[in-house]
């Protein structure tokens, strides 16, 4: 629990300054992809902190590459 | 982003310093070629002529454009998005893996009891400040940089002239073709190809008539740098030189000048850690580049945080280790990283051969458009 | 407007520096007085099984000393020497810090001393942890203790408070002394990967000092294969070492002319070796040297000048004979020629270099030795 507010706190209060002052600029558009972005972000740093086990990306990648035999051999 | 600007030359220094950054925490050009290692730097530019001609195509043929708008010029705005979701996933990978090389390293060596969480989050605030400062004052650091990290590199070879051997080069030449085939095009797409990043830049370079030639010089010192670092690691270290994880470092602690100065390490880790800043801050600046032009941002600026977090955290998520890391970079990267490197440009301009006729036609409605618009 | 931007990047870089304290490495923070700070590390052969006795030199200049009265503890005034078994791991190292308030800090480790029983029956599984601990450095000196590395590490140095610190720039000097020659972990390491090349490492041992008190004193070098020793060479074949590793830079030589003894003090000394590989497996070297000088003394003084310069030639060249032979008897590959060859004829090497060091003996030397000593 205490992981998840202070990863939540910690984007909260680094984003939502930038969002605040792109809705009073009117830049609506803007201030949406930036919260998306830092949703996206958050929710990464939560998986990661949470210790949730996901493979990694690299690994995804790696056995995609292998099976079609693109790769060089130790 | 305003004033964002920067001249040919400075792009030049930048290429340098990038380029030299590649092999600062790794060793893939040693594992393959052992001895001979210093030849793929050399084999690995031969590779790299074919697709920087490519590079320097595109840019001719789209003056003040960078990568992104091309892409949407030439397929149209929905494929041209498309297009720019791949090159994005791969910037965004490879800064990612970029920036665990950086974190693997100072938890192996310097900061040993250190967690990687902090480290990696202290970085990405170190990121966000100098990407707030813009493009222009990043391109400007680079001299300094890579003025920086030659000197010492010159240093270090000074230094430690005593222990060098050039024995170790011997024998030269006896490995299988296929490994200096192998390692030609490792060195050539991952530590030259990377220069992609660059690509989605050049709309803020200053016109200029001399655009070739410091960017060939720039490429060409990077590698011959690179090429100094790779024979001095040969020459001290011998047959114990593939064995180790960061060859670089290791030669760095060999160094000793009488018994007053025998933690010079610091000849190797400040440049290099430098170097890999400003590499992964060019990474930045074209996934920031790429996010705008996605999602239609003309001010670039409110991006900066949240794409530094999502990088940041991504940098757990990409690599779950560092031996996973080198048998990606060593194995599958070559082959994975061809595909962006060189097939998506290669196929753009493709494209835009073909359709030369209609492309032109849309720049120049555009143009009368604009024209219209301001009138 | 302005002013609430204002106030909130002001709340952002108070977080930003809270954040600091959090993030700046502070956690593993660690006092002045509470590292051991280990000056020297010995490993000897155990009575236990599977064991290594382990003893650390640790300054205690610094600090005051570790709860007294402990088994193994030796006290002098400046360090403490204290042994503990184990294995040479993490787990060996954490039972130091269970039985002192000290963090063990390696960093400023200058000497490794290995007790002889212990490296003839192989130190492998003991580097390994040595190699890649990173507060250790691979430049660290080796020295093999004839007898206990714990008893050598405890006799009292010579103008110095710290045995460690005196054995380590002894063996660093030798290029002044040209007596013995140096071995760092990283030479140590390098010969192990090599096909063919065996290591030297210097050798000391305890002597009976002016006040009877043992002091250390340097003697000969152990012969390493791989992780093992399988020999010795005496201080007499030492200096013929130096000369075919192109390793002297100030040495003294002793022969005698027409019955009396003449000195030659060796400078600028280059050696060069050229090979010359035969289709039958055997291998020619040419060893050509050439060395400048001064002679220092002349007991008889009616020698003549050129036939003490021939009388010195062939003294070297007997030197270097001595220690050939011990080492074609030992089949041991100390100078590096495999390493060489294989280097410089890689296909001959290919074909003979398989059985080295069985061909260590069928290897023929010729001599091209000059020397140029400038005052009579």
């Amino acid at each position: 629990m205490t992981r998840i507010i202070l990863v939540c706190g910690f984007s909260a209060v680094l984003i939502l300054p930038s969002i605040v002052r792109l809705i009073k600029r009117g830049n609506k558009k803007s201030a949406v992809v930036v919260a998306m972005l830092a949703l996206f972000a958050t929710a990464g740093m939560l998986l990661y902190f949470l210790h949730v086990r996901i493979p990694s990306v690299l690994s995804v990648i790696s056995a995609w590459m292998r099976r079609i035999g693109l790769y060089y051999p130790n | 982003m305003r004033n964002q600007s920067f001249t040919p030359r400075q792009l030049g220094v930048a290429l340098a310093a990038f380029i030299f950054a590649a092999n600062r925490f790794s060793s893939y050009y040693t594992e393959t070629l052992r001895q001979d290692a210093w030849l793929s730097v050399l084999l690995g530019l031969l590779f790299f002529a074919p697709i920087f001609l490519l590079y320097v195509a595109l840019a001719r043929e789209f003056p003040g454009k960078g990568l992104f708008q091309i892409n949407e010029i030439v397929f149209g705005k929905g494929i041209g998005k498309g297009i720019t979701v791949l090159y994005l996933f791969f910037f965004i990978l490879i800064n990612s893996m970029n920036q665990r090389y950086v974190a693997d390293f100072t938890v192996n060596t310097i900061l040993p009891e250190m967690a990687l969480a902090p480290l990696v989050f202290s970085m990405a605030i170190v990121f966000a400040w100098v990407l707030r400062c813009g493009l222009r004052a990043t391109m400007r650091i680079g001299w300094f940089v890579l003025l920086f990290a030659a000197g010492a590199l010159v240093l270090s070879y000074a230094l430690l002239a005593k222990q060098m051997q050039p024995a170790n080069f011997m024998p030269a030449f006896r490995h299988a073709p296929v490994r200096y085939l192998q390692s030609a095009h490792t060195n050539a797409i991952i530590s030259l190809g990377d220069m992609l990043c660059f690509l989605p830049l050049l709309r803020y370079m200053q016109p200029g008539k001399k655009v070739l030639r410091p960017v060939i010089i720039g490429i060409l010192s990077g590698a011959a740098l690179t090429l100094l670092c790779v024979c001095q690691n040969i020459l001290v270290l011998g047959v114990l030189e593939p064995y180790r994880l960061y060859p670089a470092y290791d030669v760095a602690r060999l160094i000793r000048i009488s018994d007053a100065f025998s933690r010079m390490e610091f000849l190797f880790t400040i440049p290099a850690l430098l170097l890999f800043t400003l590499r992964v801050l060019f990474l930045f600046f074209a996934i920031v580049e790429g996010m705008g032009q996605l999602f239609g941002i003309e001010d670039r600026r409110p991006l900066l945080l949240p794409t530094v977090g999502l990088c940041a955290a991504l940098t757990f998520l990409v690599v779950s280790g560092s031996g996973e890391l080198k048998a990606f970079t060593m194995g599958v990267a070559p082959f994975f990283s061809g595909f962006f490197v060189l097939l998506l440009p290669l196929l753009t301009l493709t494209v835009f051969l073909v359709r030369r006729n209609r492309v032109q036609e849309v720049i120049g409605n555009n143009a009368e458009c604009r024209e219209e618009v301001s009138a | 407007m302005q002013n609430a931007e204002r106030k909130c990047r002001g709340f952002v870089a108070l977080l930003l520096v809270g954040l600091l304290f959090l993030f700046a490495a502070c956690n593993g923070s660690r006092e002045l007085y509470d590292l051991g700070i280990v000056l020297g590390i010995g490993l000897d052969r155990s009575a236990e099984e599977g064991a290594v006795d382990m003893t650390l030199q640790l300054a205690s200049g610094l600090q005051g000393e570790p709860g007294g009265g402990m088994g193994g503890l030796q006290s002098g005034e400046a360090f403490i020497n204290y042994t503990l078994p184990g294995d040479v791991s993490l787990s060996h190292f954490r039972q130091f810090k269970l039985r002192m308030q000290k963090e063990v800090y390696l960093a400023h480790n200058e000497l490794f001393v290995i007790g002889e029983p212990l490296a003839r029956a192989g130190i492998g599984p003991y580097i390994d942890f040595f190699l890649r601990d990173p507060e250790l450095r691979v430049s660290t000196n080796i020295l093999v203790a004839k007898g206990s590395a714990a008893e050598l590490l405890a006799a009292e140095a010579m103008l110095s408070e710290y045995p460690t610190l005196s054995l380590s720039q002894r063996e660093d000097s030798y290029p002044l002394s040209g007596a013995t020659s140096r071995c760092s972990l990283f030479d140590f390491v390098s010969a192990m990967a090599s096909e063919c090349r065996c290591a030297t490492v210097p050798m000391a041992e305890l002597q009976a000092g002016a006040d009877g008190e043992p002091i250390s004193v340097f003697n000969g070098l152990a012969i390493f294969r791989g992780d093992t020793m399988i020999g010795t060479l005496t201080q007499e074949e030492v200096s013929g070492l130096l000369f075919l590793t192109d390793a002297v830079r100030n040495g003294a030589l002793r022969f005698s002319v027409d019955g009396s003894v003449v000195e030659v003090e060796l400078q600028r000394s280059k050696t060069k070796l050229c090979y010359t590989v035969q289709e039958d497996g055997t291998a020619d070297i040419l060893v050509t040297i050439r060395s400048g000088g001064r002679i220092v003394s002349r007991a008889g003084g009616a020698a003549e000048r050129n036939s003490i310069i021939r009388a010195g030639e062939t003294r070297m060249q007997e030197e270097m004979l001595m220690t050939l032979r011990r080492a074609q008897e030992l089949h041991a590959d100390i100078f590096g020629f495999g390493d060489a060859i294989a280097k410089c004829e890689p296909d001959w090497w290919e074909v003979h270099g398989g059985n080295w060091e069985a061909n260590l003996p069928r290897l023929r030397f010729a001599f091209d030795i000059v020397l140029e000593p400038g005052e009579l």
